[in-house]
């Protein structure tokens, strides 16, 4: 991402945005401070950065500042889930000190996307102060969704086709994900998977008509049970171990190891009916039972309860991939699926449930 | 019955033919009468003396027409709520905000680069 200057963050490059709705509320009435004053410093008491949602947009936005509780983007419910499962209520106020470090920063908020980067990423405004309907997806979404999401749906990984949808498709990221999805409208989520899909990719206007036992011969009744699209359709993606954090004169870091690109079928950790397949891609998160050592002790005395190899799916759909070359390509082939072999030693009690214990066979060819 | 009719009818024929050649006789003579109207000689023309030509004012500036809604782009793909009724209230004055931060000059002249944390995070995020 382009970085911008400490000047440019705050320059409103148009006048024209004092003529829109939004500027004509003016300055003051948003982010507060002292009006008709020179000094720098006297003009900037009291300043708000970055204003409330709920004060700021709700009196014109009320739908999406009420739902703004459930966005995964404002609540990070995803950390604190996972968290919860892993750790104790006795070890809550170390983790979440941790949480409140190097996790709490990543929440945005309406502004963060609409006016000016995220500000983990700096900050800075978009385009002047524009309020942007639509987010521009590299300077906000893939800002953050940046090393997974992007370098595997742009192709920037060494080897690995762009996803089809941004080769041919050339769609941005709110082709599939919905504003109401964004903003939390869809309801309470307790993480990124919580309930159906969104988007399916059967939903309506987009692979409405790919139904089972019509067309292709892969597309059997039985595939379509056992296997979710992804297993077929998306190829190897950046699978992360071993985040450490920790800080150093009060700055908080944190250290990774790197990146390891593979393709895992596993079985699905989240199985429901409206996730009914038994195999579905698995990508590996990067947390392991000493990841928050800084902090305290044993703070994920549960490490084993979730599994480390997660529910997936990787902005790497294609049409061929190297599982449907031939029924034997995955049939008989331990290297697509997650076995115990792949596990490493503190996480092999984590992953029971997801492993694939018996490779299915491979099948007579024609 | 039968002669009572015929007598009837004939007094009727009789008579039509009477008036008919009256009606004929009246026609003739009628036309007779223009035509010899029409060999009269004209009557004496008075003569008007003519008058200055009027001619219609010069014109003046035709205001333009005022002008047409400029087109607007659409804010793709969601409108715009329409905003609540907003009560016109004294805003503060943001004379000077709008004026540095819209002042590139000023802006650069006055922005400090913000230090870079000492102990930098290793691997990707």
């Amino acid at each position: 991402m382009p970085p911008v200057e400490a000047w440019e963050k705050v320059y409103i490059s148009q006048q024209s945005f004092f003529e829109t709705v939004h500027g004509r509320y003016g300055c003051i009435t948003c982010h507060g401070g002292v009006g008709d004053n020179m000094d720098l410093e006297a003009a900037h008491e009291g300043l708000v950065r970055e204003p409330a949602s709920a004060e700021a947009c709700g009196d014109c936005h009320p739908d999406q500042v009420a739902a703004e509780p459930n966005s995964l983007h404002s609540n990070l419910a995803g950390y604190a889930t996972a968290l919860d499962a892993r750790s104790t209520a006795e070890n809550m106020p170390q983790i979440n000190e941790m949480r409140e470090n190097h996790c709490d920063k990543c929440h945005t908020t309406c502004g963060q996307c609409h006016v000016s980067r995220p500000t983990n990423l700096g900050g800075g405004l978009l385009e002047g102060h524009e309020f942007k309907g639509i987010p521009p997806m590299n300077l906000t979404c893939t800002g953050c969704h940046g090393s997974r999401i992007e370098d595997e749906y742009k192709g920037k990984n060494e080897g690995v086709k762009a996803d089809v949808h941004w080769m041919k498709g050339g769609m941005p990221c709110f082709d599939c994900h919905s504003a109401d999805e964004m903003h939390g409208e869809l309801g309470e989520v307790a993480y990124r998977y919580d309930g159906a899909p969104t988007p399916g990719c059967q939903d309506e206007g987009c692979h409405a008509d790919v139904v089972a036992e019509q067309g292709l011969t892969y597309h059997s009744s039985y595939h379509f049970e056992a296997l979710s699209c992804q297993v077929c359709h998306s190829t190897t993606y950046k699978n992360c171990y071993g985040c450490h954090v920790a800080q150093q004169d009060g700055v908080p870091y944190y250290q990774i190891e790197p990146s390891v690109m593979e393709f895992k079928i596993g079985r699905n950790p989240l199985q429901s009916e409206e996730r009914p397949w038994t195999y579905v891609p698995l990508r590996h998160v990067p947390v392991d039972p000493e990841s928050f050592a800084y902090y305290g002790e044993d703070l994920l005395p549960n490490f084993d309860a979730v599994p480390t190899w997660k529910y997936a799916t990787p902005h790497t759909i294609q049409r061929n991939t190297p599982q449907t070359e031939t029924c034997n390509a995955c049939h008989g082939n331990a290297e697509f699926f997650l076995t115990a072999d792949d596990l490493r030693p503190e996480e092999v009690e984590a992953n029971k449930d997801v492993i694939v214990e018996e490779v299915p066979p491979a099948v007579p060819m024609p | 019955m039968t002669a009572l009719r015929e007598r009837m009818m004939n007094k009727t024929k009789r008579q039509f033919r009477v008036w008919g050649s009256v009606g004929v006789v009246i026609a003739v003579l009628g036309l007779a009468a223009l035509a010899l109207t029409g060999c009269a000689g004209p009557g004496e023309i008075a003569v008007v003396e003519p008058t200055a030509t009027i001619y219609a004012p010069p014109p003046t500036d035709i205001p333009a027409p005022p002008p047409g809604p400029t087109p607007k782009a659409l804010d793709f793909p969601i409108a715009a709520p329409t905003p609540a009724e907003v009560e016109e209230v004294a805003q503060p004055s943001d004379e000077t905000c709008i004026e540095c931060h819209t002042n590139q000059q000023v802006l650069q002249g006055m922005a400090t680069e913000e230090e870079a944390p000492e102990v930098e995070s290793e691997g990707e995020g």
